[in-house]
């Protein structure tokens, strides 16, 4: 493996105006890829199809990747088919919805390294240099849903903690419970 | 069924104690009732106190109370439940460096509260009792019916001690709280804990009576079994020779002085509890039947340690700090090294009185504070709380009688009403004008803006004028 910048560099130098994105076909791309990068069988394919895919986003983050891992240059080692399947078909979809309007893998460093630092991390791999820790606390660092999710708790706790406080104040003004003593 | 019947105050209320209930509402004698709550005990509340009461008693059979070891299964089941527990446990070994578990303080349960209760809790059962108690600022603590149903059986124990058996029947009163205020709530209601017996919170003030002499004849003629109440309030009805003689006094709130203790038993003719409670925890200790010096843990579930006020570590038993709690029962409100303001000592082994669990020794506790008004009748630090608690610009306070017609109030202000010449102007006189109609029109009431805020319990009221005056009081 190479260092990170070394792939992050190729998700944004990621020759897109070469590919017709309306009649490329990801299953192709992918099967390239599987030839080079896997220990399975030449034949085997995925078990389902990406050339329906409308144009966007997903479709773009599929060719980065094909891309990236069909480098002959990357220093990728072989790879698990099955794991890389998984990955493009739940996680890389909500991935994709991360990005905000105007963004995209291409122009944004931080997105790149998160792409790249995705699929890394679901295929366990680890870039030169790093210790499993420090690319794990990285990629947390920039996950976007990671992100998401702590702002959705966050939000859920703010609004629990408005609702304990108003709670609180409703109770004061209402009746109290029985007690034989004071404190 | 009546609408008191039906409604939630009392789900369990039945028909023969809504009638007894009802003749002491209806006495001739009755005070100006002013409210009407209950006991808030339904099905689930009662089987959940029934269910404590025999581990409790279970538990003072066979001599077990929280300790280091077993303390560790709460703090395991609330860190799960609780942020505020969890942040404060992580990377802790719960036993091994329990003393380095930060200590929850009374600022905590001002300013944390939403993070100490655990997630999953429904707040919909939650009651807030009002707080009339003459220390710091006040602590809205939430609590459960369930919590504060588990009085009752400790209560009960705590009085079964004295040789009081409490009777569960409607046709009974087991107990009648006294107190001494300008204003305060006045209720009767049935204890559903107590198979329907009765209670009634009234205050002795003349306020609250029709006539004075109805105070006396009311007592009588319900015949309560125990009366609970402060010291304050005790002495109050001692000098106003309110004469009845229950089977045992119930003493909470404010420290109660040995002399006190035995005028109190010699005018009463009965036993005094010295009974050692907080809000925020609920009862913690009870005066031992042996020696009333010291007063015996109370509930199983509560962990106990003494805190050196210089080191802030654990001290062995004998030495005197601050008592720090964690445990307890009440669900919105689990306890992590709470420190209670209150000083003491423990000391652990058996007992003559039979009771095995830890004693406690409490120093220098909340004693009861005395003002007089220029007119030289006595007026009741409470009411001084309930005038300056209520005004949200005032976070803390500390009212001190310095003459016979000078009193000092120091503040500690909402910054930005510091900073507003012209409002904290009009508000420092309506505090001036609300403290006047109390200490008397005459009285000279000089307000400081100094006093710290620092979240500790402060002394809220002093009497520098009568400590020169009589220091025997």
């Amino acid at each position: 493996m190479l260092e990170i910048r070394y792939y992050i560099k190729q998700v944004l130098n990621t020759p897109l105006h070469t590919v017709d994105l309306e009649t490329v076909s990801l299953d192709a791309l992918w099967f390239d890829v599987l030839l080079s990068k896997t220990n399975t069988s030449k034949l085997s394919i995925f078990p389902q199809s990406f050339d329906k895919i409308p144009n966007g986003n997903l479709k773009i983050a599929h060719v980065i990747l094909a891309n990236l891992l069909y480098d002959k240059e990357s220093q990728i080692p072989e790879i698990s088919a099955n794991i890389l399947f998984e990955y493009l078909l739940n996680t890389l979809p909500i991935l994709c919805e991360t990005i905000q309007a105007g963004q995209s893998w291409k122009n944004d460093s931080e997105k790149a390294e998160e792409l790249v630092r995705s699929l890394f991390y679901a295929l366990n791999l680890l870039p030169k240099n790093e210790t499993k820790e420090y690319f794990v606390d990285r990629y947390r660092s920039i996950d976007s849903r990671e992100r998401n999710r702590i702002l959705e708790e966050t939000k859920k706790a703010q609004e629990r903690a408005k609702e304990i406080l108003r709670q609180l104040q409703q109770k004061e003004e209402e009746e109290a419970a029985s007690k034989y003593n004071r404190e | 069924m009546s609408d008191r019947v039906k409604n939630k105050k009392s789900p369990l209320m039945q028909m023969e104690w809504e009638r007894e209930l009802q003749k002491m509402l209806e006495s001739p004698f009755a005070p100006k009732w002013n409210v009407n709550i209950g006991d808030r005990i339904g099905k689930e509340e009662y089987e959940f106190v029934q269910t404590f009461k025999e581990t409790f008693l279970h538990a003072k059979r066979t001599n077990q109370f929280e300790n280091l070891n077993t303390i560790e299964r709460f703090l395991d089941f609330q860190s799960s439940r609780s942020e505020f527990f969890k942040n404060r446990l992580k990377g802790i070994l719960l036993k091994e460096e329990f003393a380095s578990i930060p200590f929850t303080t009374r600022e905590d349960l001002q300013t944390h509260i939403t993070e100490i209760i655990p997630r999953e809790m429904d707040l919909s059962n939650m009651v807030i009792n009002p707080t009339s108690g003459t220390t710091g600022k006040p602590i809205l603590a939430p609590n459960h019916p369930n919590a504060i149903g588990c009085y009752v059986p400790l209560i009960e124990y705590s009085v079964e001690r004295f040789g009081v058996t409490p009777i569960h029947s409607p046709k009974s009163t087991f107990a009648i709280q006294l107190c001494y205020q300008e204003n305060t709530i006045v209720y009767a209601t049935s204890h559903s804990l107590a198979g329907g017996a009765k209670f009634a919170k009234i205050n002795i003030h003349p306020s609250s009576w029709r006539n004075h002499s109805d105070i006396n004849q009311f007592i009588s003629e319900w015949k309560p079994q125990i009366l609970t109440g402060d010291p304050y309030a005790f002495e109050s009805a001692m000098k106003m020779g309110i004469k009845y003689q229950p089977e045992a006094l119930h003493s909470t709130a404010l420290e109660l002085t040995p002399a006190l203790r035995s005028k109190l038993s010699e005018y009463f003719q009965c036993p005094v509890i010295n009974f050692y409670s907080l809000n925020e925890t609920g009862p913690i200790a009870y005066s031992c039947p042996v020696d009333p010096n010291w007063m015996h843990l109370l509930p199983h579930d509560l962990y106990i340690e003494i805190i050196s006020n210089d080191s802030q570590k654990p001290l062995p038993s004998g030495n005197v700090g601050e008592i720090v709690i964690t445990g307890g029962r009440n669900p919105y409100l689990p306890l992590l090294r709470y420190k209670t303001g209150d000083q003491g000592e423990i000391q652990y082994g058996p007992c003559l009185c039979g009771d095995h669990f830890p004693r406690i020794r409490l120093l220098s506790g909340r004693k009861p504070v005395y003002f007089q008004n220029t007119k030289g009748e006595t007026v009741n630090p409470i009411d001084v709380a309930r005038i300056l608690r209520k005004n949200p610009i005032i976070y803390q306070f500390q009212v001190d009688q310095l003459g016979e017609k000078e009193w000092e109030c120091r503040l500690s202000l909402e910054e930005n009403v510091m900073s507003n010449k012209a409002i904290w102007e009009m508000e420092k006189n309506a505090i001036i004008t609300e403290l006047q109609t109390l200490f008397g029109n005459e009285s000279l009431i000089k307000i400081k803006t100094d006093y710290p805020l620092d979240g500790k319990k402060q002394i809220a009221f002093l009497n520098s004028y009568f400590s020169k005056e009589d220091t025997s009081r």
